[in-house]
């Protein structure tokens, strides 16, 4: 795809509610969309070749929770961004159309809280077994120090 | 020297432990191995399990998810055992000191008995590392 064309493309997806679009430069799309129009958009791009599922992140901007869906289609990356607010830390989950993304949602889970609503099984994935149940490292309100106290509670907990 | 240290100090049989290194010490410790830094001309073999072991050399440090494990194999080596901490991330956690998910070194729950510094060591570190080793318990 020319610049031309992904630019094209990018002002496209305007129609399916997508907003905030702007190619940064060849091959580096960004967009936004609302959570309630994820799944249409996910289907949507991946009708138009955007297939793999690079990887998922997510941001804590204070205000709210964003998640990053990076999404590829040959070369051409996109970057489609979904704001979650933090009173209802839940997204719907993208595995039933994407499957690879499954990692990535347990992943965003662990670390950040936010609970990918419909995944097939949303364990936790990478911390310790016996991490506490409900406490995110990678939130902003939380301190290292803080952290590590109540880490270090937990496990003395689970050997006695 | 009685016959028990004799033996003791002449093969000191090794188990390698990866307790979330990054690889750096592991390549060091399979160098010093090879013909060119030769541990093995003192007695020192490699060995795929903790029960033919007497020497645990342990490099990473330490994830949380991880400590568990290397408690427990520490556990399945024969006594007398001895642990050698290699690297600066077993010592004290190096860069991931103060992590929410490391354990600072594996000192906090198992007893080392000597450390390698460096990120990675030499060969010739870890060569002298476990000479000294030998040496405090009787070579």
């Amino acid at each position: 795809m020319s610049i031309e064309e992904q630019q094209k493309f990018l002002i496209s997806l305007e129609e399916k509610g997508v907003y905030e679009t702007r190619l940064q430069r060849l091959n580096a799309g960004y967009a936004r969309t609302s959570r309630e129009n994820l799944l249409n958009t996910i289907e949507y791009l991946k009708k138009e070749g955007f297939d793999h599922v690079t990887t998922i992140t997510a941001v804590d901007t204070i205000d709210n929770y964003d998640v990053v869906y990076h999404l590829r289609n040959q070369g051409f990356a996109l970057n489609l961004k979904v704001a979650v607010p933090k009173e209802d830390p839940k997204i719907p989950s993208i595995t039933g159309i994407q499957p690879g993304a499954s990692l990535y949602e347990r992943e965003v889970n662990d670390l950040m809280g936010i609970f990918p609503e419909g995944h097939p099984n949303p364990a936790r994935l990478i911390l310790d077994y016996d991490w506490p149940e409900g406490v995110y490292p990678l939130r902003k309100e939380e301190t290292i120090q803080a952290l590590k106290e109540k880490a270090d509670k937990a496990m003395e907990e689970k050997e006695e | 020297m009685s016959i028990l240290t004799w033996a003791r100090t002449r093969s000191p049989w090794l188990i390698h432990f990866n307790a979330g290194a990054c690889n750096a010490c592991d390549i060091e410790v399979v160098a010093a191995l090879t013909p060119r830094f030769d541990l093995e001309r003192f007695g020192a073999i490699i060995r795929g399990t903790p029960r033919h072991a007497d020497v645990m050399v342990v490099s990473g440090s330490v994830p949380r998810k991880i400590r568990k494990r290397l408690q427990r194999i520490y556990e399945q080596m024969p006594a007398p055992k001895f642990v050698v901490a290699v690297g600066s991330c077993a010592i004290s956690g190096g860069v991931f000191q103060d992590c929410y998910n490391t354990m600072d070194g594996v000192d906090n729950f198992i007893p080392v008995d000597a450390y390698i510094p460096g990120c990675p060591p030499k060969p010739e570190a870890i060569l002298d590392g476990v000479v000294k080793l030998l040496k405090s318990v009787g070579y």
